[in-house]
Formats: structure tokens, sequence, C-alpha cells
């Protein structure tokens, strides 16, 4: 990563193809909207070119990437929010409906429950949780991208958890 | 072990934190108690359902959205550095001289209050409300969704928007790329529906939607306006074999209403 902070920009095309899913994945989940996940990643390698220079290597790339996807989600959220709420809820309730109507699998089913029970947690449960269990993220780097200690991040993941155990087997 | 250090514990235990002596108490517990047994049931079947979540490709756009990007962002780097000098995109810019010419005008307006004419503050009027669209026009023109989005939405500060911002507004709705996008434009051009002109390029529009989302949205504003010379185009909606037949069933009863 230290070649990209050195103007290199051919060397960002191999970290997108590396990074977009599992960044696309971590706004959807946040978010919960597709369209705004896409624009996010974009936007996202968009600030990567503009403050490449700003990455001194003494983290991990991914941990770098991470704590600007948050700085990133948190301003969107406080700016969008107000013009978003409108158009959400015709977009989303237009591809489950289609969804529904055809084969309706006990995976999808499942899925859908989880999406559900993680839409009643608040964010900051959330991106530990999305962090830690789905992405697969060591407690000390999720210190690092949230800027906490250790064990603050381990007993939010494990409050999380059972907050999330809860709500879904309540929705069950 | 008590029952509540026991149920804090679940978590831990599975996720194989606990130490020696912990886990052995957490055990010892849990073979008498079924409260917790139950809680570490579900646990393990909620980390289960977790374990087979499959992440979502991103949509190929994604890819072809960065690599414009990259690009431009290498054309920019190769430029000769004159651009450069007034950081900030022209929202901000445009804002900044707004922003001046209001706390101009209030100063003067404070300096000889008794000879403020209403000319002027009409004049003032225009000018803020000709600031405002050409702010909305060059956000329009922005890459992100979101921007254009917001861009559209201003057009809610529009008392009479001129000829060439409802032009604008009905490009976007026929032409971006995003749904949202054109969504958003259809909420604002409707709100100036009392113009003849705009209904017509209305009517007209569904000859460019492809999304059954933007579609069914004309489609019942069309209902709610009781346009009736919009049937013809609902019904090449209906004879149509591309349309989904969503879409088909709410033009189909659009029709009914309007005829």
């Amino acid at each position: 990563m230290l070649q990209v902070s050195n103007d290199d920009l051919d060397k960002l095309e191999p970290l997108f193809d590396r990074y977009q899913k599992p960044l696309y994945n971590f706004f959807l989940k946040l978010s919960g909207d597709a369209d705004a996940s896409e624009d996010l990643v974009q936007n996202l390698f968009i600030r990567i070119m503009k403050y490449k220079n700003t990455y001194r290597g003494d983290h991990k790339f991914r941990t770098w990437i991470y704590q600007m996807a948050r700085n990133l989600f948190y301003d969107y959220y406080k700016k969008e929010v107000k013009v978003r709420d409108g158009f959400l809820k015709v977009e989303t309730m237009g591809d489950q409906d289609l969804v529904r109507e055809e084969d309706y699998s006990e995976i999808e089913e499942r899925e859908e429950k989880l999406r559900n029970a993680m839409d009643q947690l608040s964010d900051d449960k959330k991106e530990v949780l999305i962090m830690s269990k789905f992405q697969g993220m060591k407690y000390e780097e999720i210190a690092k991208v949230t800027d906490t200690s250790v064990s603050n991040v381990k007993v939010k993941v494990h409050r999380a958890i059972n907050n999330l155990r809860e709500v879904y087997f309540q929705i069950a | 072990m008590e029952c509540r250090e026991c149920q804090d514990r679940v978590v831990a235990y599975l996720q194989k934190e606990l130490g020696d002596l912990e886990e052995k108490q957490f055990k010892e517990h849990l073979k008498s108690c079924e409260n917790c047994q139950e809680i570490l049931k579900q646990t393990e079947e909620l980390f289960s359902v977790v374990d087979q979540n499959k992440e979502i490709e991103p949509p190929a756009t994604l890819k072809a959205r960065f690599l414009d990007d990259l690009n431009k962002e290498k054309s920019r780097l190769n430029a000769p550095v004159s651009k450069q000098v007034f950081p900030g995109t022209i929202f901000y810019r445009v804002a900044a001289s707004l922003a001046l010419l209001v706390v101009g005008f209030s100063a003067g307006m404070f300096l000889n209050q008794k000879e403020t004419n209403v000319s002027e503050l009409a004049d003032l009027k225009s000018e803020v409300q000709s600031m405002k669209q050409m702010v909305m026009m060059s956000m329009l023109r922005d890459e992100s969704a979101s921007e254009r989005i917001q861009a559209v939405s201003y057009v809610e500060d529009f008392n009479q928007p001129s000829q060439e911002v409802i032009q604008t507004l009905f490009n976007t709705l026929n032409k971006d790329e995003s749904p949202n996008v054109r969504l958003a434009a259809v909420r604002a051009l409707e709100k100036f529906s009392y113009d003849e002109s705009v209904r017509l390029m209305l009517i007209k529009s569904f000859e460019f939607q492809t999304d059954p989302v933007v579609q069914i949205t004309l489609i019942n504003l069309m209902v709610e306006l009781e346009e009736k010379r919009a049937a013809m185009k609902l019904q090449q909606l209906i004879d149509d074999t591309e349309t989904e037949k969503i879409v088909r069933d709410q033009a189909q009863i659009g029709i009914q209403i309007l005829i």
C-alpha cells in the first residue's frame, strides 16, 4: 500500500478488487440500502485517491481503509438522512416483493430474518458485529479502527451478539 | 458460578475466550441450568446462521465507476497545476458568493433602513433564485447519485422555476442512469404539474422509462392528475412484452380509473 501513497495509482486497482466486496457488504449491512452502498464504496475510493499521501503505513491498510469507511458512513448519514428517507422504502419494497412471489427458500428466509434482526440493533453495535463476526476481524484491529481499547471492543461484541440473539429469536 | 455470570459468558465460551478455570466453572453451572443451556443453544444456532451468511457480490457498475474515477484522477495529476487555486466544489464557491451577497445587502438595509424600496428587494430575490438554479444545475452533473438527488430536491425551494430548470429536470428524468434520481425528478416535477407543458412532457416521458418503480410512480401520478391523455401511453406499456408484470397490472388499473 505504501506504493499507492507514492502516487502510483495503478496499484490501486488490485486493492479495489480485493476490498470492494467486503466494503460493499459492510455498508450494505449498516445501511440496508444497495444504491447507497455502491455510492459509498465509490466515494471511499475517491477519498483514498485524494488522501493517499496521508497513509503512513503504521497500521495495516485494511485498518486505515475501515477507519475511512466508518467516517464516510457517519458523514453521509448526517448529511443525507433526510433526503434518503423518502426514496429508500420504495426501492427496497419493490425488490423484495419480486423475490417473495417466486421461490422463497429456507436460506432466504433465514437471511431475511437475520437482516431484520440486524436492523433492530444500534449502529455502534452493528458495526462491531459486522467487523467481528461477518468480516472476521480480530478485536485488536477493530479497536484500532474504532479508536477504543481491546477490552471495550470485546464487551461491545459480546453485548451485540446477545442483543442480536434476543431479537433474532423474538422475530421467529 | 451464578446464573447471571454464566449467561454473560456464553459468547466468550463459544469463542474460546475463557480461561481454564472459568471454563470449568461455566460447564459446571451449565449442567444444572436449563435456562443457560437454552441460551447456549440459541447462540450456537445464531453463530451457524452468521457463518452461513454469504457476502453479496457488488454490482459490476461499481468497478466501472471506480475505473472512471481512477482515469480522471490520473489525467488530473498529469495536467498542469493551474486550476487548483480555489479548492472546493462549485457548490461552495456559489454558496460563498451567495452569503456575501446576503451579508452585503442586509448591511445596506441596516445602514439606510428608510430608503429600502420594494424593487431592490425583488431584484435580490430573483438574483438568489437564479444562483440557486445555477447550484442545482452544476450539482446535477455530479457523479454520485446521492448528490444528484439532493440537487433535484433543491427545486422544492423554487416557486417559479425557469424554463431552463424544467428542461434540466426532464433531462434528468429521461436520461439519468440511476432510477432513484429519476424518481426524485418525478417528485419535483409533480409540483409544477399545473403547467400544461409540464404535463405534456410528463406524458411523453413514459417512452424513456424502463425501471418498474419509475414507471409505476408515473402511472400513479397520471391517475392522481386525472390525465386522460396518458391512457394511450399506459396501453402501450401493457402491449409491450418487455414491460414487467407488476407495471402492466398497475397500468391496467390506471386505465380503468382514467377512462
